[in-house]
């Protein structure tokens, strides 16, 4: 599903953010990102889902080189990735359904998919009550369910999820997190970037640990830290 | 594209307008004002082009006598000359009631001598020629002075030239100012929706798709700039033409033709592609998603 290959990405400013990155994430798979702020996951998702370019290195996602595609295909290969933030990224002035509903509608899609598919969606991370509700008046984990449903509602392959749980209560963050394992049983590639040790040690997933640009461990069944 | 998605665009760029109202209002009015020069600019070459056509329709030698030459004989001798199609004589009298009809006044000379000179009209079989009939008519006996629209018709281009080389500079200056104004305007939108336009680029939104209202936006603001400096101009020059004709008749102005479908094209297109132009600029650091 993804292959980094030797990729290194320097920022403008001359910062290292990735340096001879490799790695390869099956079809089907969960993966926990770990490591300290900076260590360079937030630029591997980002260059994961092409809103960066790398320096140096070959990254492949499904079976598109990232760095040969025009930019009319860096839409159209968006539209099978699902992204959740820590800051959920949810449009104030929308109501739920508006937000997710949002998703399809900017890549066209007909008013009866949008009306079969939200209220699907919005039902399977619990909030199908709260559609007409502003997401000011939403908890933050309400608000990060939203979020996850508008990045799943396209049925991606792959969900990338960089730090959900950051701003949540570790109750909350459970919550989310099972959300993630259901998405991941009815088969979408999950990575998630976090900082949560108790979630991944009682996960025991695929932990790739990264620190300076770096991945210095990727185990199976593994842990936070060694 | 979906009626569902063009009504989305449409909403959209009302939304802007409505939400950055004065700003909107300040570009309007920007815009109405460069395409009011623009359209001043081009009613002015118009009218010079005009006189310029009148005046090389007319290629003729007028040939001023001398008090007391005779006209009979000048004008045999230059209906010998090569070149010269026919002579005509305008006596002094004739030359009064001429200039009385383009001055719309009555009895001219009563109160004064006639001081018009004898006059004969030569037409021309070529215009070629002109160059070397002026002096050979210069040298018979009795010519006091040739005149001739030649010189007329250059002045006039040349002057038109000059229209278009300063008009196009002011146009290409306010034009810039313009496109300025518009960016700042539109961007004031964007700004107020960079978060959307992220998570429309994250989704797979299309360039396109998010730029669409945007550049909505700006033709509307350019479109009501050139409505408006459509309808000013031609109540403008409708009352300008109006009080030249009443005090200055000879001038041949165009008459209210001077406004035409021509100009109304120019200016809804100009104000239009400035608009989208302008739309694209401020928006074009956001797509970079």
């Amino acid at each position: 599903m993804i292959q980094f290959h030797e990729v290194s990405k320097v920022y403008g400013n001359g910062t290292v953010a990735l340096n001879g990155v490799d790695l390869h994430i099956e079809k089907g798979e969960f993966v926990f990102l770990v490591g300290p702020s900076g260590a360079g996951k937030t630029t591997l998702i980002k260059l994961a889902i092409r809103r960066e370019l790398p320096s140096q290195g070959l990254i492949m996602v499904g079976r598109k080189n990232l760095s040969q595609m025009k930019m009319h295909e860096v839409s159209i290969f968006r539209r099978n990735i699902g992204v959740i933030f820590q800051d959920y990224k949810l449009l104030p002035n929308k109501t739920v359904f508006e937000n997710v509903a949002f998703a399809l509608e900017v890549i066209e899609a007909s008013r009866k998919d949008i009306l079969k598919q939200v209220p699907a969606v919005l039902e399977l991370v619990g909030l199908k009550d709260k559609a007409k509700v502003f997401p000011s008046q939403l908890s933050g984990g309400e608000q990060q369910r939203v979020s996850l449903a508008r990045a799943i509602v396209n049925r991606p392959l792959l969900l990338l999820a960089d730090e959900p749980t950051g701003n949540l209560d570790p109750e909350t963050s459970w919550g989310i997190t099972d959300l993630l394992l259901e998405i991941n049983k009815r088969g979408t590639t999950v990575v998630m970037a976090t900082h949560n040790k108790s979630i991944v040690d009682r996960m025991r997933r695929r932990v790739v640990a990264m620190e300076n640009g770096q991945i210095v461990r990727d185990e199976q069944k593994g842990v936070y830290d060694t | 594209m979906k009626v569902k998605t063009i009504w989305y665009f449409t909403k959209e760029a009302s939304s802007g307008l409505s939400r950055n109202g004065l700003m909107s209002l300040a570009a309007v009015t920007t815009i109405t004002l460069s395409l009011i020069i623009l359209g001043c600019f081009y009613i002015i070459v118009s009218n010079f082009t005009h006189f310029a056509d009148m005046a090389k329709g007319v290629l003729e030698l007028r040939v001023y006598l001398e008090e007391g030459a005779d006209p009979a004989r000048l004008q045999s001798e230059m209906n010998d000359l090569d070149g010269v199609k026919s002579v005509q004589f305008v006596s002094k009298e004739e030359g009064a009631m001429w200039l009385e009809k383009q001055l719309g006044v009555k009895n001219l000379f009563v109160t004064a001598d006639n001081p018009l000179p004898n006059m004969l009209d030569i037409k021309l079989k070529d215009d070629a020629k002109i160059k070397t009939l002026v002096p050979q008519v210069n040298s018979l006996e009795g010519v006091d002075e040739v005149v001739y629209g030649k010189t007329f018709v250059e002045a006039m281009l040349m002057v038109v030239q000059i229209i278009w080389v300063f008009g196009l500079s002011l146009v290409v200056i306010i034009g810039l100012v313009v496109l300025y104004i518009i960016t700042n305007t539109i961007r004031l939108t964007v700004l107020a929706r960079w978060r959307e336009i992220e998570i429309m680029k994250l989704v797979g939104a299309t360039d396109w798709f998010i730029r669409w209202p945007f550049m909505l936006e700006g033709i509307i603001l350019g479109a009501g700039g050139a409505l408006v400096s459509i309808l000013l101009l031609s109540k403008g020059y409708h009352i300008l033409f109006a009080y030249i004709k009443r005090f200055a008749p000879f001038i041949p102005l165009l008459g209210e033709g001077a406004v035409n479908y021509g100009l109304l094209w120019i200016l809804a297109v100009v104000g239009m592609a400035f608009g989208a132009i302008g739309s694209m600029m401020s928006i074009k650091k956001f797509l970079r998603v």
